[in-house]
């Protein structure tokens, strides 16, 4: 037997070890019910199982299909694959510093506005630069920056905007792209929680300059940990990648050497001539690239994506029928006008009442095995680690902290089947009778 | 993104004992920016292995994975590609490289000076500017040793007529200039904020670069690779 022979065993018995180890899983109610997860079948396994064969480690053949076809998916030129989609939003703000760009690079002390009602690898990349979050409000049922306090937000610094698709419910792109264009500021769309969601017939992610999305299990598609830069902007690709690739001026792929012929023959910056080019820096850059093994995995994902999506709105759509009934004390999530979400999550905020808290509900969810989450951060200046970051803030932010004190999402993610959402439905009946 | 494809050769037009043309089907389709350049290997690997001995050639066009390349035979290599590439064979290709030309530009004045089989890229950009009906902005001088030597002249005769000027520098010809491309040739097409492509040997790319630096150009673009 060969080594092609051996390894086509190999991944013939590793579908079989899939069916004995994860074939066989039915769902009952002393199951916790998730917020997010995994969902795969055998073919992830084999993919990765393929790719370690390859023991090439770094990102390789798999990763290089999955750039073409996630970009291909999401309907833009270019997708630089990342370990996360953290990373993913500290090499998009990284990108924007370049001194490739002259004037218009972001430097020091420059405003990015965002909002305090996210995620906060959002903003950490803005901190991280040395630039100044300026945080607006959100909309309440929606959970997106109220648009009508951009105008408010604008100064002198700003140069920039930062915004995530809360939830996968797109933000009002119309308004803040009117406002991007008028004061010719970027826009990163963090779409980490909106892979799919569409905003006037189009998907997010194609509106801004950069885009951003995660792999993490609890995304809308997995690698386990992942995450990947768009743009349609070829420079923009090529600084994204240099930041990525630490920071180097090379553009040589992971084992490759002298691509373009000149290693030793050119002149860079006040280095000696011939200076080794692999080792000339551009930029102050990190490690960030995946290993093949995780784009493997996402190529099998990337197959099951669109239905996920679909499954990701119709559980949506179920779970807004079944607690319709009671929002005289809960605010159901509202659809961002000319959009089609890819739902994340589905978020309920807790409206005034002397009856529970958003804890006391959280808890009796909690205690019959439905993961509960918080809309990540809250008021992100609340938080510990802002405690001495510069930012600025807009108005009051009533709404953000509304958020902070009164607001929790519930899963909607594949793995959840009809028999799942029955529970929930029954849940939620014991928690009203009970009143 | 580079992309690394099998391809299969499936025509080959030789220009002459040392130039030749050859037209592969890759097995992936995948994007190409006009003006790059691709790496063939004789060997067939993927992204995940350690790639091996290579060499560098300016991509003439692409077109659903169809892709076409000028060889001219210089060293071991090439004499090998000449030797074990023929119709049917396989190889490698990794794709595409470069930053010759840049998105967004295609507004601006385009100036392409050529020597010899530097002219391949400016076939494929050219190709580009037709598919965007904005030929008007190119203009190109083209410089080769004998008239047998030039390629593509017929069409790109055709896409930039009277904004082609050719110069046969080893031999006297009755349609063409018969001598180098001298700065008052670019002075006549470019102004100081043209966008202006030199490609050709390593002697050609370094005189014109300090000859145009000397005159003020701005705005000059070599192919990043020997």
């Amino acid at each position: 037997m060969n080594d092609k022979e051996l390894r086509k065993v190999i991944l013939e018995k590793t579908k079989e070890y899939y069916q004995m180890k994860f074939g066989k899983e039915e769902y009952s109610e002393e199951h916790r019910i998730l917020f997010g997860g995994r969902v795969f079948d055998e073919k992830e396994l084999v993919n990765l199982v393929d790719a370690s064969l390859d023991f090439w480690l770094t990102a390789g053949r798999y990763a290089s299909d999955f750039e073409y076809e996630f970009a291909q998916f999401m309907d833009v030129e270019y997708c630089v694959l990342v370990n996360s989609g953290s990373s993913a939003n500290l090499l998009a703000l990284a990108a924007l510093t370049s001194p490739k760009f002259g004037n218009k690079r972001l430097k020091k002390g420059d405003e990015v506005i965002s909002v305090a009602a996210g995620f906060p690898t959002t903003v950490n990349p803005i901190v991280q630069s040395g630039l100044v979050p300026v945080f607006v409000d959100v909309e309440l049922g929606t959970y997106n920056v109220k648009v009508d306090e951009l105008e408010t937000a604008y100064s002198d610094k700003t140069r920039a905007i930062i915004l995530a698709h809360t939830m996968g419910n797109p933000f009002n792109v119309d308004a803040v792209m009117s406002f991007v264009n008028k004061h010719d500021l970027y826009l990163i769309e963090d779409c980490c929680d909106a892979v799919g969601s569409i905003y006037n017939g189009k998907k997010v992610g194609t509106f801004g300059h950069l885009a951003t999305v995660s792999f993490y299990p609890a995304h809308h598609m997995t690698m386990g940990e992942g995450g990947a830069v768009l743009t349609n902007d070829e420079e923009l690709m090529r600084i994204v990648k240099s930041f990525r690739d630490w920071g180097r001026d090379c553009y040589c792929a992971p084992g490759a050497d002298n691509t373009c012929g000149r290693r030793f023959s050119m002149q860079c910056g006040d280095l000696p001539y011939g200076y080794d080019h692999k080792y000339v820096y551009s930029h102050i850059g990190y490690n960030l690239k995946l290993t093949d093994m995780q784009a493997a995995v996402g190529m099998a994902q990337l197959e099951k994506l669109p239905s996920f999506i679909e499954k990701r709105k119709g559980n949506f759509k179920k779970i807004y029928a079944i607690l319709e009934k009671y929002q005289d004390f809960l605010l159901l999530p509202r659809v961002t006008e000319n959009s089609e979400p890819s739902w994340f999550g589905f978020p309920i905020t807790i409206k005034e009442n002397d009856k529970f808290s958003r804890n006391q509900l959280n808890r009796f969810l909690e205690d019959n095995r439905i993961a509960t989450r918080l809309l990540f951060a809250g008021n992100i200046t609340k938080q510990p680690a802002y405690k001495d970051v510069e930012y600025r803030i807009v108005g009051d932010l009533k709404n953000t902290d509304y958020i902070m004190n009164n607001t929790f999402f519930i899963g909607v993610y594949p793995g959840i089947g009809d028999e799942q959402i029955e529970y929930i439905d029954k849940v939620f009946k014991d928690f009203f009778r009970k009143l | 993104m580079n992309f690394v494809s099998k391809a299969q050769v499936i025509q080959i037009f030789n220009h002459s004992p040392i130039i030749r043309e050859y037209i592969l089907e890759l097995e992936k389709e995948r994007k190409y920016s006009p003006g790059s350049f691709v790496q063939l290997t004789l060997d067939l690997v993927t992204a995940s292995d350690i790639w091996p001995g290579s060499r560098t050639f300016s991509i003439a066009s692409y077109q659903k994975g169809i892709m076409r390349f000028v060889i001219k035979k210089v060293g071991y290599y090439t004499d090998k590609i000449f030797n074990e590439l023929n119709i049917g064979n396989y190889c490698t290709v990794k794709y595409p490289f470069g930053e010759l030309f840049k998105q967004n530009t295609e507004d601006e004045k385009h100036v392409f000076i050529a020597g010899g089989v530097g002219v391949t890229p400016f076939l494929g950009l050219l190709e580009y500017f037709k598919a965007i009906n904005k030929l008007e902005n190119v203009s190109m001088l083209y410089s080769v040793k004998h008239e047998a030597d030039l390629l593509h002249i017929d069409s790109t005769k055709k896409r930039l007529d009277n904004r082609l000027k050719v110069f046969i520098t080893q031999e006297i010809t009755e349609i063409y200039t018969n001598r180098r491309i001298i700065v008052d040739d670019i002075n006549q097409v470019a102004y100081q904020d043209s966008n202006i492509y030199v490609c050709g040997s390593k002697t050609f790319n370094a005189d014109f670069i300090s000859r145009l630096n000397e005159h003020g150009y701005q705005k000059i673009h070599v192919d990043e690779w020997e």
